[in-house]
């Protein structure tokens, strides 16, 4: 029998470390412990997921109900043109919803493609009912566009595994550069002039929180400051 | 067994579930069931077959085990299992899964074994730590049989050839409410050991084995019993990691005791038939030293530990059962109530649990064929200490369940004990857990 010299506790005779603390077990006087029978099995049990296609496929019934009793109204007695993007947003949710759940394995480029298609497809459906005051092109397009890109970027650069305050940093940026983005777009669109205003308060907003979770990310001290004060 | 299903729905035997089995269907999750594991290590290898073949012939002896979970429009129900025997598996290294109706065949308990071990585990919905011992001590009274050993029924171990009392299956709780006050319960949220989580699924489990002389002699030393010492070196625990942690506002500390209250009322049921004791000390009061927090646990629990408290108690738990209001409402939206009542309020009012199930008496004979005995909770939601405990042939088990990856919960346990001058002996599934790595 074997003890741990640290805990003081007696340990099994296969173990090779002591499961409290992790010290080796070192015992000269004892044989070979590979021959030993362990506590436990070393198979784990973990029971399947949920069978998501099915689940899928559920989900896809309740929102087509509704929406097959819209068209249905819609076309036989009301014929009122707000529905169709009602269903057009039935459409968008399921691409970004349930989509995934198709896949085995969603990879998240492809189902970010097909997220921005299909905003941009249930955009130009205004234009194409010809509801768009130019607001498909002059603001919704570019905004998705550079959405879709800063989501590329981030799928890009997340590859390799980053720290939480790394994320929140890089989290901060796309939410500063969509503000720009939007606010230029949206000037230029209505007031036929670039003004930016709110993106500039957002940047000092956003650069101040940046600094503080780089901060964060350097100084072990102030991390474990942050975690005790502010642990949920 | 093909005959049972073509039983016809008024010939099937059905139970409602008992006061306390109420809430746990609704407590289930995709990785969360209240499960726990009874398990033995006999001293030769077990033979799988001969152990399927015990639990065929224990199984009618225990008609309120022998059941699947079924959904009624207002509450659920147990019904008798029409899907043949119970299949015994071979064990995994993280026990205590969570249940879901249609797997197991349908059944609440799952056999397994491993090398010389034997482990049964119960959905606490068909009953608790005292009716669970009784099947396990004749499930392994009935394979050491037909091994070839010659065990006499007694204590632990029911006659399988007797037929099951009317008794066995009642509903205690509705039995004994007698009382027209109910206890009214007010608990703050307390201290949560938490860490970096395990995967889900996947639960730390390390059990120490002890002398129960040197611990009852312990015990003695402080005027109090086995129960009330576990219960007071667990909260000594949870009390020291929260002082390590150097909170600026520390939380209350509290313990959850679930307590049979079969000494009480005169009852053989096999169903649930528990109270929860709950006990919190307030740090904010000043320092606790060990010796103070015993005294206090002790006290309390002695202090509420009386039939008229008890069944004010059960009258509190019954009378949301019978509340009209309650009974009306379809059982997913109950399930989801109480799921969601769990989720944010369950667990946080206990920074741990421990459940003694005490000392299993048992016929002298199985004695040397058995070499220890231990109880395993599941996994708790936030709790960081989930501790099961059990006495048998001289040693007594301590378990605990750890839903996080560091150790220092059941390092503090042990070692604490250990420094009281307890001789510990500790087994784990860490290594398996972590891939053959400590």
């Amino acid at each position: 029998m074997s003890y741990c010299v640290n805990c003081g506790v007696e340990l099994e005779k296969a173990c090779k470390a002591c499961p409290l603390c992790d010290t080796p077990v070192i015992n000269p006087r004892e044989k070979s412990m590979d021959n030993e029978i362990p506590a436990y099995p070393t198979n784990l049990s973990i029971p399947k997921s949920t069978n998501k296609p099915y689940l899928c496929f559920v989900l896809s019934l309740i929102i087509l109900i509704p929406s097959l009793v819209l068209i249905i109204l819609n076309t036989v007695f009301f014929g009122n043109p707000v529905l169709k993007y009602i269903i057009g947003g039935f459409v968008v949710a399921w691409v970004w919803f349930l989509f995934p759940l198709l896949w085995k394995k969603p990879i998240p480029a492809v189902t970010v493609f097909f997220d921005a298609f299909t905003l941009m497809a249930y955009f130009w459906f205004y234009r194409f009912c010809g509801d768009d005051t130019g607001w498909v092109y002059g603001i919704a397009f570019p905004t998705v566009i550079c959405l879709w890109a800063i989501a590329n970027l981030f799928l890009f650069w997340k590859r390799k595994p980053r720290s939480k305050s790394a994320i929140s940093v890089a989290v901060l940026g796309a939410i500063n550069v969509m503000t720009f983005v939007i606010e230029m777009t949206m000037s230029v669109f209505f007031l036929k002039k670039l003004q930016i205003v709110i993106s500039l308060v957002m940047t000092a907003c956003c650069v101040s929180l940046m600094i503080f979770f780089i901060v964060l990310e350097k100084s072990k001290r102030m991390k474990a400051w942050v975690q005790r004060k502010f642990f949920i | 067994m093909k005959a049972e299903k073509k039983l016809k729905i008024n010939q099937r035997a059905w139970y409602k579930l008992d006061n306390a089995a109420k809430v746990f269907p609704g407590q289930n999750t995709s990785s969360y069931s209240n499960v726990y594991r009874l398990s033995v290590r006999l001293k030769e290898k077990v033979d799988p077959e001969l152990l399927e073949k015990a639990l065929e012939k224990t199984m009618p002896r225990f008609p309120s085990f022998d059941v699947r979970m079924r959904n009624g429009f207002f509450w659920h129900y147990l019904e008798k299992n029409p899907h043949g025997t119970l299949p015994v598996c071979p064990d995994s290294a993280n026990p205590c899964l969570r249940v879901k109706w249609k797997e197991n065949k349908g059944y609440l308990i799952r056999v397994f074994y491993y090398e010389n071990k034997i482990a049964v585990e119960f959905y606490h919905v068909i009953t608790d730590g005292f009716g669970a011992s009784r099947f396990f001590m004749t499930l392994i009274a009935v394979y050491l049989r037909m091994t070839g050993k010659e065990i006499p029924c007694g204590d632990a171990v029911l006659d399988v050839d007797e037929k099951p009392t009317e008794t066995e299956k009642e509903d205690a709780y509705l039995k004994f409410v007698e009382s027209r006050a109910k206890a009214k319960r007010v608990e703050k949220f307390a201290y949560q050991a938490k860490d970096k989580r395990l995967p889900k699924h996947v639960t730390n489990v390390t059990t120490g084995y002890m002398p129960v002389d040197v611990v009852k002699a312990k015990a003695k030393e402080y005027g109090v019993t086995i129960t009330e010492f576990i219960a007071g070196v667990l909260l000594w625990t949870m009390y020291n990691l929260q002082k390590q942690e150097e909170f600026n506002r520390e939380k209350h500390v509290g313990i959850q005791i679930p307590v049979n209250v079969r000494q009480f009322f005169d009852t053989d049921t096999l169903r649930n038939f528990m109270l929860c004791y709950s006990f919190q000390i307030d740090p904010k009061m000043g320092e606790y030293t060990f010796p103070e927090i015993l005294k206090q646990l002790s006290l309390y629990l002695r202090f509420i530990n009386n039939e008229k408290t008890l069944q004010s108690m059960m009258k509190g738990n019954a009378g949301i059962e019978k509340n009209p209001l309650m009974r009306v409402i379809p059982s997913f939206l109950k399930d989801f109530g109480i799921n969601v009542l769990y989720k944010f309020v369950g667990e946080k009012a206990t920074s741990a649990l421990i459940s003694n199930i005490g000392v299993i008496k048992a016929p002298k004979e199985m004695e040397q064929y058995i070499e220890d005995m231990a109880l395993v909770l599941c996994r708790g939601m936030v709790n960081a200490a989930r501790c099961g405990a059990v006495s048998y042939n001289g040693i007594l088990a301590l378990s605990i369940t750890n839903i996080y990856d560091s150790t220092r919960v059941q390092r503090e346990l042990f070692t604490t004990l250990v420094k009281l001058g307890i001789p510990v002996r500790i087994e784990s599934n860490r290594s398996a857990i972590n891939g053959g790595e400590v």
